[in-house]
């Protein structure tokens, strides 16, 4: 309950902080966000793609179909120069967030 | 495709109540996803079978999609809003310019909304499309009713005369235009329910307020009279009547919750008949109002009576094992 908690607010962040890296489908992106949290995080993979469609809408990803040699052609979602701007500006309100946050919690528990 | 799959993909999309190609785009989307999803649980050791029911139980159930999803795409661009307030915006011109005597120019317009309304349904009916849509109906609806009054007269007429009022071939013509004007309407009613009937009410938003411009003239002999002086007299209000329509149409695809939408098309209907009833000189009752009030509002959400009628003949899909779960956040705690 706690990280989802964490979490509110921030999901649009961390979708936009992957995208950034590269342009990727919706099952890709359910599989890096397991990887790179190492299975920390799980996705309700069924809030996932409302999450990318309310991206897109406010124009910072926009979406492509592309062809697969095997099986369904995938969508994919690429950050847009405005999805850019707005992960920058967000990603400098998390570190001022988690530097005050720092300041004030122990590094460890005791 | 298999019949749990399909099922699933079946009722997603009839929960969507999106236009037909995003509904199109998303479902396409979704089945990729379970079967890239499903070859990967194959992979594990799984058999097909579980490995769909599991898959599909990680996507969620379709009412959580759906939900999303709506609150997403139901909400229209400012370019849709701008769209679909035009009819009301242009029959606001056309009272609060008096241009409604000159009935070529009506007739044009009439004709304009008609083509629109053809390119947009051809076109995958876009959100603005339902206003127009609504304008494009009158014509047909209110000829239907006039139709079935001449019949009605007819009959009566040759019952206590012997007679009929006018030759047998147009009397013929009537009966046949009963039918197929019916029978169009209907056909273009239940396309628009059957993705989703808050849009048949939407497309209906006009229709009372048309009907009392149909009867309140009659009412006062003055629309086809040479004085239409006192008909004349009421076209101010009638004009804010349908700018209230234009806000109330451009909230409706400003907001994506369901609720909302429902709430604000009661409202706004209520509070317009009842304001139509007090602002025309026709002495109706308290009582009367209300029970107009009533109806026109009831004749607006009937829509989801019909769609209630057409879903129950689908089958819903019923998820393999519990499902019943709620999940208001696409994370969990893996820890």
């Amino acid at each position: 309950m706690y990280d989802k908690e964490l979490l509110k607010g921030n999901t649009e962040t961390l979708l936009l902080s992957l995208l950034a890296r590269e342009a990727m489908y919706g099952y890709q992106i359910v599989k890096e966000i397991e990887r790179r949290s190492s299975g920390y995080f799980r996705f309700k993979e069924g809030t996932l793609y409302p999450a990318l469609h309310r991206l897109e809408a406010a124009s910072l990803v926009e979406g492509r179909w592309r062809e697969v040699a095997s099986g369904l052609p995938r969508r994919y979602y690429y950050i847009t120069p405005k999805g850019q701007r707005v992960l920058e500006e967000r990603l400098e309100e998390w570190q001022r967030f988690s530097r005050a946050v720092n300041a004030i919690m122990p590094a460890q528990a005791s | 495709m298999d019949g749990e799959l399909q099922s699933y993909l079946h009722t997603l999309i009839r929960k969507l109540r999106l236009d037909p190609n995003t509904n199109r785009e998303i479902i396409l989307e979704l089945q990729g996803h379970l079967e890239e999803r499903i070859q990967e649980l194959e992979k594990e050791g799984f058999t097909y079978g579980e490995a769909l029911s599991q898959a599909v139980r990680d996507l969620g159930h379709p009412d959580l999609i759906a939900q999303g999803m709506y609150s997403v795409h139901s909400r229209g661009s400012w370019l849709d809003i701008l769209l679909a307030t035009l009819p009301h915006l242009l029959l606001a011109s056309l009272f609060a310019l008096h241009l409604w005597t000159r009935y070529f120019l009506v007739g044009v317009l009439l004709i304009a909304v008609t083509f629109v309304t053809l390119r947009g349904w051809k076109a995958g009916r876009p959100k603005w499309t339902y206003t127009w849509l609504g304008y494009s109906m009158a014509a047909p609806a209110l000829s239907w009713m006039m139709a079935l009054v001449a019949l009605g007269y007819g009959a009566w007429e040759y019952l206590n005369t012997g007679a009929l009022p006018f030759s047998l071939p147009i009397y013929m013509l009537i009966i046949a235009y009963i039918p197929f004007s019916l029978w169009i309407m209907s056909n273009v009613v239940v396309k628009v329910v059957r993705q989703d009937w808050l849009l048949a009410s939407l497309t209906a938003l006009p229709f009372p307020f048309l009907t009392s411009w149909i009867l309140f003239p009659n009412w006062q002999s003055g629309f086809w009279a040479t004085d239409t002086a006192q008909v004349r007299a009421t076209d101010t209000d009638r004009a804010l009547v349908f700018l209230a329509l234009a806000v109330t149409t451009g909230v409706f695809l400003k907001v994506g919750h369901r609720l909302l939408k429902i709430g604000l098309l009661t409202v706004s209907t209520a509070v317009l008949v009842a304001f139509t009833v007090v602002a025309f000189p026709l002495g109706f009752s308290l009582l009367s109002m209300i029970l107009i009030t009533l109806a026109s509002v009831a004749f607006l959400l009937s829509p989801a009576i019909l769609q209630s009628r057409l879903d129950r003949k689908a089958r819903p899909y019923l998820p393999a094992e519990s499902q019943g779960e709620v999940v208001t956040h696409w994370f969990t705690n893996a820890r």
